[in-house]
């Protein structure tokens, strides 16, 4: 209970449970008929494209480049490049130019790409990461090479296997099975920053993926598996770097010593630079209240959504489709988009309708910002237009956790709005300029 | 399946604003029922009179409701009439505005005075403004100002023929009853009252229906506070700012400080507006910042107004005030709330400081003041005449003459002097102040010691100056002419009378057996030489023995009225002091040794006298 502060976070459900019940699926190969691969990039530039119609690729080819940052992307399958076709590319909302893959189901591999050994230089393996075209898995999709390009002052890694979102669980789940592998993919990304600790973040109800971790942990001293409470928005970077160091930075984690990277991204890490594969697979949780057997998947990137919920019972409602939890993702039009690597989930809710009351101007909102903002304050501003005091009231630092809304008593579209504030404030911005 | 869209996020809490108002509505109407049981055991027509308020309350604030929903209605937009107008009524949560203002009123408040304040506090204050959600003021609290102002007189806490309940005296309220002498809440006594401390605590009073149950409103707030249905810092901070002040008050005021406390919370409708009435959340600032800072500022305001105000109850100003300022300090606070939390801590720090400090200066300030006591006039035992004509100091001034009354105690020191003429012309009188210094010493002296001063010489011809090396206390600087005026004329008052000291020197007896150490008693006889009476004896010194000192100032009198209007001659030739004493000595028992010496030192005195 904080005097003046923000509280900053909230026990909310989990429903982790629904997803656990049953077993890993893995999905049958024969299932997979085409993978799509999107070929414009968030910002709107398109990829460069390094194969045409006809080719013949296997697991792991080259295919793809994103210009920005220079992210390579690889095949899941082996087969035959087929025309480009135009999908809904659920990240941008709108359709795009996709690259697709017919399946010819033999998953011949591609040669493995240069392994790394954990003592060679930092250069090497930041160069080998980029190589890989490792992302972050927890969502972001940023390239984890640009964390660790010519960093400084770095003391500790922080490998965030907090999942904090509601209904996820994948996360949970690899760092179950592979903890070892987030061990060793940890050491390499300590390497690669040249710090001396490594802290492995994972909420305290978690018991046996900690157990897991700690006993793969325990051979290095530096490497601590460290619980943090059960709080959303406990995975948010600000809040664990909040929670575990209690200190705060301005742009990035950097600026304190710290790099954070999330528990899947450094099992892809240690699968580059040890084993050689860049990322043709992943895990990911269907689960949701509208979804009868709920259960991680293991599905190979690029593949539909279709597919993926063939598997699954749904039941028949007006359901929300979210790519991701329900605290912070938007939901999907239908079920034509393909997964990316960073997609870790599809939600399936029964939709519910909220009728929103007067704001009750009670605070709540306020006091249980992660970011320190004063949502009430920003929507009034919002609605007055009033640009210099939205620039004051510091918008642009939502993140879109989602809080706001889900305290709510009055059920008003609180983080909607921010975001409506931050569209209108960056175009005033911009238009200023 | 059928795909929808939606906002994100798809998970909400389970808290609804129709949940916080029911809950709220629940507390209140466990102090209500609280209220219903208390007036029954005062009364039938008490505890209907209270349900009969409650009801108007709330069915006047449906009216008003209804009223303003009509008047809103939009018919292309707002679609059917009633289903418009029933999630108008929904949506407004009055209810809670009904019940709180009517347990804000004392029960003894004509049904008229109800529908007025119930329909004011809806219809003005909340619809006028916009309803719920955008009213400025609390509906409530202004309603009740607005009564105060209008139908004060009406707002009775007994019902007719009932004035003497509650234990009170023609059924003012405690809180006007508590300060019933003198400054309010800073001399006023729970004794005034026929309330004891627990009887305040327990609701066992009169005051407004809602109010007086002070325990019970405290543990319904901590309740609500824990189910996140009010904010808890604003009465904290509220409370804690109230006791901190009353801390210094009680300092500043000489009262005991656990009663006074006590009494501050127990009294009137504080504990009520601060659970209930501060802590509503659209008149609050929205940070917890700012709902701290409303919680001091309204005790500082409340407190003044109890101590330095002339309504006996502050609450509902304080409240209005507070949300005259919400949107100011909402305007005001921008910028991260987790960033520089020492700026917040700082000024809420520095606030209470203030508050406190000013409280505690207002009742300082406020204390009745009791008049500094007027020098206690002495009545002189006797008083002697006497005048004295000053010589002409050439040129300046002109010949005058002084009359003086010398009045002295009964041991014969200087207790009084008046005169009249001591410079001519007058305006030489502008010495005064050294003329009251000399006042001042002659009347801290003994006559004999005002026969051993030496006289004030004038030196030839010159006006007014001192000799050179002429000092003494009785010279008034300046005016040597005046002061030997002054110095003759009390001379020639006492010039019957001379002086005989003399001292006599023994060993005591103390203690069961006499002391190793002598003891000197020295005497002053002053003897009328023209009458040849010992006029009074003054023992300057050594009358007893410190263990005898207090069984001696029980006889002294006794034994000096002896030596009174005594002939001379007829003591000199007592050789004995049971002659002196007579049968009367058994009397000095404890002390005759006293009475024996002072004997021998007064003929020691008055030896030779008259040869």
């Amino acid at each position: 209970m904080k005097l003046f502060q923000t509280v900053g976070r909230r026990k909310i459900p989990g429903y982790k449970s629904m997803s656990l019940e049953r077993e890993l699926v893995v999905l049958d190969p024969k299932k997979v008929e085409y993978v799509y691969f999107p070929l414009v990039a968030a910002n709107n530039v398109p990829l460069e494209v390094f194969v045409k119609e006809g080719d013949k690729v296997k697991v792991g080819t080259k295919i793809a480049l994103k210009q920005q940052f220079s992210v390579p992307l690889f095949s899941s399958v082996s087969g035959t490049v087929r025309a480009i076709e135009k999908r809904l590319n659920v990240t941008t909302g709108r359709p795009c130019d996709h690259l697709v893959i017919k399946n010819d189901f033999k998953m011949t591999k591609e040669k493995p790409l240069k392994k790394v050994e954990l003592d060679a230089s930092k250069e090497d393996i930041v160069a080998a990461i980029k190589e890989a075209g490792i992302v972050g898995l927890g969502g972001a999709n940023f390239p984890t090479w640009v964390k660790y390009n010519n960093v400084k002052d770095i003391h500790t890694i922080l490998i965030n296997a907090v999942e904090c979102e509601p209904y996820l669980t994948t996360d949970y789940v690899s760092c179950s099975l592979n903890a070892a592998k987030v061990i060793s993919g940890a050491r390499y990304l300590q390497k690669a920053a040249g710090a001396s600790k490594v802290i492995v973040a994972i909420k305290v109800k978690k018991e046996q993926a900690c157990n897991c971790l700690k006993e793969a942990a325990a051979p290095y001293p530096d490497i601590e598996v460290r619980e943090v409470p059960d709080r959303y928005p406990m995975g948010w970077e600000r809040t664990l770097i909040q929670t575990i160091f209690k200190k705060q930075y301005d742009k990035l984690p950097s600026e304190i010593g710290v790099i954070v990277n999330n528990s899947t991204t450094a099992i892809a890490v240690h699968d580059a630079l040890v084993e050689g594969s860049p990322i043709v697979s992943r895990i990911v949780t269907v689960s949701g209240n509208a979804v009868k057997n709920a259960a991680n998947i293991v599905v190979p990137v690029g593949i539909l959504a279709e597919t993926v919920l063939n598997e699954f019972e749904v039941e028949e409602k007006e359901v929300v489709l979210l790519v991701g939890g329900p605290m912070t993702s938007n939901p999907a039009k239908d079920v034509s988009f393909a997964l990316t690597a960073c997609h870790g989930a599809l939600t399936l809710l029964e939709k519910v309708v909220y009728r929103p009351v007067a704001c009750l101007r009670c605070g709540s909102c306020t006091a249980h910002c992660p970011a320190g903002l004063q949502p009430i304050e920003i929507l009034r501003a919002f609605e007055g237009r009033d640009y210099e005091r939205l620039e004051k009231l510091e918008t642009l630092r939502c993140v879109d956790c989602g809080l706001c809304s889900y305290v709510c008593p009055s059920k008003i579209e609180v983080t909607d709005m921010m975001k409506k504030a931050k569209t209108l404030l960056r175009v005033h911005q911009s238009r200023k300029k | 399946m059928k795909i929808v869209s939606g906002n994100a996020p798809f998970l909400r809490s389970k808290r609804t604003t129709s949940q916080i108002m029911m809950e709220l509505l629940i507390g209140l109407a466990i102090i209500f029922v609280a209220a219903v049981i208390y007036n029954f055991t005062l009364g039938v027509r008490y505890g209907l009179k209270t349900i009969c308020i409650m009801t108007v309350a709330i069915l006047f604030t449906f009216i008003s409701d209804i009223i303003a929903g009509s008047l809103r209605y939009n018919k292309e937009k707002d679609g059917k009439f009633d289903e418009y107008l029933i999630h108008f009524i929904k949506s407004n949560y009055s209810v809670v505005t009904a019940v709180i203002f009517a347990l804000t009123l004392p029960i003894g408040t004509p049904v008229y005075v109800v529908i007025i304040g119930s329909m004011f506090a809806t219809l003005v204050v909340k619809h006028a403004f916009g309803g719920f959600g955008s009213n400025v003021f609390n509906p409530a609290a202004l309603s009740r100002i607005f009564l105060a102002l209008t139908f004060g007189s009406q707002l009775k806490a007994y019902l007719p023929g009932g004035e003497n309940i509650g234990g009170l005296v023609a059924g003012a309220t405690v809180t006007s009853q508590y300060a019933a002498d003198g400054v309010k809440f800073l001399t006023g006594s729970l004794a005034n009252t026929n309330v004891s401390m627990l009887d305040l605590y327990l609701g066992n009073h009169s005051g407004a229906i809602g109010e007086t149950f002070t325990l019970l409103i405290l543990i319904v707030g901590i309740v609500l506070a824990a189910r996140e249905v009010i904010n808890w810092r604003t009465p904290v901070f509220f409370l804690g700012t109230v006791a901190l002040s009353s801390v210094f008050v009680s300092l500043v005021a000489k009262v005991n400080m656990i009663e006074y406390l006590l009494v501050q919370f127990g009294v009137g409708g504080m504990v009520f507006g601060a659970v209930f009435m501060f802590t509503d959340p659209v008149t609050s600032p929205t940070s917890n910042y700012g709902k701290a800072l409303i919680g001091i500022i309204g005790a500082l305001i409340n407190v003044l107004i109890r101590i330095a105000g002339v309504y006996p109850e502050g609450t509902a100003f304080s409240i209005a005030f507070v949300n005259i300022i919400s949107p100011m300090i909402d305007r005001l606070i921008t910028g991260r709330t987790n960033n520089k939390v020492w700026v917040p801590a700082t000024v809420s720090g520095v606030m209470v400081l203030g508050s406190v400090g000013l409280i505690t200066g207002v009742s300082a300030a406020k204390m009745p003041r009791v008049a500094p006591e007027p020098p206690p006039i002495v009545e002189p035992f006797v008083t002697y005449l006497g005048s004295y004509t000053s010589p002409t100091p050439s040129e300046y001034a002109e010949e005058f003459t002084t009359n003086v009354e010398v009045g002295l105690s009964d041991a014969y020191h200087i207790v009084k002097i008046e005169y009249d003429v001591i410079a001519n012309p007058d305006n030489y009188k502008k010495v005064t102040d050294g003329i009251d210094a000399v006042i001042d010493y002659y009347t801290s002296i003994s006559v004999a010691e005002f026969k051993a001063l030496p006289v004030p010489a004038l030196s030839e011809g010159t006006t007014g100056s001192t000799v050179v090396g002429q000092t003494g206390e009785h010279i008034i600087p300046g005016a040597i002419y005046s002061s030997r005026a002054l110095y003759e004329a009390i001379n020639d008052a006492l010039k019957d009378l001379n002086v005989y000291s003399a001292d006599v020197e023994d060993y005591p007896y103390d203690s069961g057996g006499y002391s190793d150490e002598t003891l000197v008693m020295s005497v002053d006889v002053y003897v009328d030489t023209v009458t040849d009476l010992i006029k009074v004896v003054d023992i300057k010194d050594g009358a007893s023995t410190g263990t005898y000192a207090d069984r001696w100032e029980t006889v002294k009198e006794a034994v000096l009225s002896k030596y009174h209007d005594l002939d001379v001659a007829t003591f000199l030739g007592y050789t004995n002091v049971a002659e002196l004493y007579g049968e009367e000595v058994a009397t000095y028992a404890g002390v005759t040794y006293s009475a024996r010496r002072l004997f021998n030192a007064v003929q020691k005195a008055l030896e030779g006298y008259g040869g």
